[in-house]
């Protein structure tokens, strides 16, 4: 009996070590002698992959692959490749699959011909009747050649589909263009409904992707049903055409052509040399996806946390980040993070408040903590851009900082970088991973922030009758405690989740009683789209 | 898009014209989110998926749980018996995600014989198809089945060591029964009854364990259609892939309900 009771206390223990030594294993860090053995592992894999026989796991030779990380995890809808419908949101359609009348390079905010042969030719002084010149020599990727007929079929199914389409853009052009017509083989007019000054980017790219996606005109004319057309194995204009995927959406090869040259943007090939394949492929939680990473199991990740970056750079010295200093990445990103509050409910309709709100974060802290340093302020509801910058920040700058409250106070912080650079050599980030000088600097955390002035806050705060009770937090005029809830991304948005806890918690230190609500992907869309809603989100 | 019917007719028709749609025509509506492709569809889609990792981890658990449980009470005072024991129950606290996880690491990155995550290639059953199925179902196949029979092993140990003192299981050992006839004929099929009980009672846990094998593996089944659905807010596929749980797992639970007698003679009917 005395050896039962012991034995079980025995196995108890041991239970409990290695479930502990089962959690801690998870954690990112392992002995340096694994560590050795990954890089090796990393190096040996690179060296096989730039040598023929390592295949894929979709069978292509590796070091003809490029492998994408899809941004979208799996697609829902991996066999729908017609344009006039919501596509599978695979990410190679609008990069290699695609063509369109004019491109965007947003790096620097210029929009260029892609399959027209030059930008819109304005036909009226009222903006409204556009010539447009197509490139002669482009072919589809069945050997067909692109024409004026396909951009005049592609209006036609626009209009026949308005009603029944599933995909937003169709109505966004047939409620932007009045009439067309085809001049000749490579020239077609088009009139607008109303004046057009964004008649490239509308009937071409804007950023992510173009409203107006040209159909093969002899593929679609076959179809019955436009709608119910699945188009599974899309005929392409652009270099790439879909040789494989998943039904079950987790991955999708994308094959080079063997005349891309005279695809819609071969011509832009400089350095002679594209992948003959490309892969998207989800390869998992972020957990996973970063041992993937770090296998060199794929090439390029667009999402990942911080400290999954490091975690996997530490084990793999081939991972690259675009920058060797902070913040590391390109962050002229058009899309931005930031807290959006409905203005209609109170106490949120007072500006008094939301400038309450804006000098109780500490924002240094929340980037700190949160991203690890790795972010980009903006102080105004604009992406601070490369582009931008000289246009747009630093003419405001002198507005920014002469700009008052209707106390008098002046609430623009133009120093925020410097002393978040100051902030983040005092956490221990090296010297020589800090952008040195003002310039540098500024370029790499932004122009400025407002003031973290909890005082002025409270000032504030109290100017409208809220004030704090016996337990440090904020009152409505009534008396009652203000409760501000917080939507925030659950798990399939960690970066943003933890931006959400730590602004949370800068403001909980300010007073101000905050209850975080994480939602899932499709609820917070819908939370966006309610513009009634009482709570303020994160976006 | 077929009518939902919510707004016709009397509420009773309208419940009739429910479990229509939900027990004879499998319709769920068109998925939201891959509209207006329907639900049952991906569902059909995703079923074999779950069923053929759920099924031949649920089996192999229960099997290899219980056989190592009946070597474990039988022989309790081997020293083997004691290592059996202890893999019981060191296994049967670690949730699944613990598991899966633990084994992505050991077999996926420190020693990388089998793949981080799924990828099912299209195209007809071949042999290489199977084999490509077999390969990357290992892994979450091992998570389930580790998280599976260490519960098995505790419960058949204690339930064999108890049915080996019963007095029947003496009787058969002094006049001479070999350890072996005894162990499978007398222990077994005594202890056996109330771990078919145990398994009919425990599917809808196995289920949720394979939802969450699948997100973390990225297979693609049920639970993996079932979490994309929650994402996008697709909440037809939600209440397709609901339902067909629910009605597989009442279906696995009345058919091991009705193999029971195949166990225990004593409530056959004659």
């Amino acid at each position: 009996m005395y050896f039962r009771k012991n034995a079980v206390l025995h196995l108890f223990i041991i239970a409990t070590l290695l479930l502990v030594v089962a959690c801690t294993a998870i954690q990112p860090t392992v002995d340096p002698a694994a560590v050795e053995a990954m890089s090796t592992k990393a190096a040996t894999a690179i060296a096989d992959s730039e040598g023929e026989g390592t295949l894929t796991d979709v069978g292509t030779p590796r070091h003809e692959t490029l492998i994408f990380q899809t941004f979208d995890r799996q697609t829902a809808n991996p066999d729908q490749h017609n344009p006039l419908m919501n596509y599978a949101q695979w990410r190679g359609f609008r990069e290699l699959g695609w063509g369109a009348l004019w491109e965007t390079d947003t790096g620097a905010g210029e929009s260029y011909p892609e399959v027209a042969a030059e930008m819109p030719e304005v036909l009226n002084d009222e903006h409204t009747q556009f010539r447009v010149k197509l490139k002669e020599g482009i072919y589809w990727s069945d050997g067909v050649e692109f024409t004026a007929d396909d951009i005049i079929y592609t209006l036609d199914a626009y209009f026949e589909v308005e009603d029944k389409s599933n995909a937003a853009r169709i109505k966004r052009i047939t409620n932007y263009v009045k009439s067309y017509q085809k001049i000749d083989d490579y020239t077609v007019e088009i009139e607008t409904n109303n004046p057009a000054y964004d008649f490239h980017t509308v009937m071409g790219v804007y950023t992510w992707g173009s409203n107006f996606v040209i159909l093969p005109k002899h593929i679609f004319e076959k179809e019955e049903d436009l709608v119910a057309f699945r188009n599974t194995k899309p005929v392409t204009l652009g270099p790439y055409t879909v040789k494989e995927f998943d039904p079950n959406g987790f991955w999708q090869l994308w094959e080079l052509r063997e005349d891309w040259q005279r695809s819609a943007w071969g011509w832009m090939d400089e350095d002679g040399y594209m992948p003959k394949y490309v892969l998207y492929k989800d390869f998992g939680p972020e957990e996973t996806r970063t041992l993937a990473f770090v296998q060199n199991e794929y090439d390029v990740d667009t999402f990942m946390s911080p400290d999954s970056i490091k975690a996997a750079q530490s084990r793999n010295e081939y991972i690259t980040t675009f920058s060797d200093t902070l913040p590391y990445h390109n962050m002229d990103d058009a899309c931005s993070y930031g807290i959006l509050m409905n203005l209609l409910k109170a106490p949120l309709d007072k500006p008094e408040v939301r400038w309450a709100l804006a000098l109780s974060l500490d924002l240094k802290e929340v980037g700190i903590n949160s991203l690890s340093g790795e972010f980009h302020a903006s102080p105004l509801s604009m992406v601070d851009t490369q582009v931008l910058r000289p246009i747009y920040f630093e003419p405001l700058v002198p507005w920014l900082e002469a700009f008052e409250l209707p106390d008098g106070y002046k609430p623009f912080d133009p120093n925020f970088a410097k002393d978040l650079a100051t902030r983040l050599l005092e956490t221990g980030v090296p010297e020589s991973e800090l952008p040195q000088g003002d310039a540098a600097i500024s370029e790499a955390f932004g122009i400025g922030w407002w003031k973290y002035d909890p005082e002025e806050a409270e000032k504030l705060m109290n100017s409208v009758g809220m004030t704090k009770n016996d337990e440090g937090f904020y009152t409505l005029p009534d008396g009652s405690t203000w409760e501000l809830e917080l939507v925030i991304p659950g798990d399939w948005n960690k970066v943003m989740q933890r931006v959400g806890f730590s602004i949370a918690d800068s403001w909980g230190k300010a007073g101000i009683k905050v209850n975080v609500r994480q939602v899932d992907n499709a609820e917070f869309g819908v939370v966006q789209g309610q513009p009634l809603f009482s709570i303020p989100e994160l976006s | 898009m077929p009518s939902s019917g919510l707004c016709k007719g009397s509420l009773f028709s309208q419940y009739l014209s429910y479990l229509k749609r939900v027990f004879i025509t499998q319709d769920f509506g068109p998925s939201f989110s891959s509209f207006p492709k329907p639900v049952s569809e991906f569902i059909l889609q995703a079923l074999p998926w779950t069923v053929g990792l759920l099924g031949t981890t649920t089996i192999l658990s229960w099997t290899l749980g219980n056989s190592i449980g009946l070597l474990a009470g039988f022989f309790h005072n081997n020293r083997g018996a004691t290592i059996l024991e202890v893999i019981g129950v060191i296994l049967y606290p670690i949730p699944y995600y613990i598991i899966a996880l633990v084994l992505l690491l050991l077999f996926a990155y420190i020693w990388p014989i089998f793949p981080l995550s799924t990828t099912m290639r299209p195209g007809p059953l071949t042999l290489e198809k199977i084999s490509n199925i077999l390969y990357y179902s290992f892994l979450p196949a091992l998570a389930l089945v580790l998280a599976g029979f260490g519960w098995n092993i505790l419960s058949m140990k204690s339930l064999a060591y108890a049915a080996k003192e019963e007095p029947f299981v003496k009787y058969a050992r002094l006049k001479g029964v070999t350890s072996w006839t005894n162990m499978t004929s007398y222990v077994f099929r005594n202890a056996l009854l109330p771990q078919v009980t145990a398994l009919a009672l425990s599917i809808g846990t196995i289920f949720n364990g394979a939802v969450v094998t699948e997100i973390i593996f990225s297979y693609p089944g049920l639970g993996l259609l079932m979490r994309t659905a929650v994402g996008n807010g697709d909440f037809n596929m939600l209440y397709g892939t609901i339902s067909v749980s629910i009605v597989a797992v009442a279906t696995v639970t009345l058919l091991i309900d009705l193999i029971y007698p195949l166990f225990d003679p004593r409530i056959r009917y004659r």
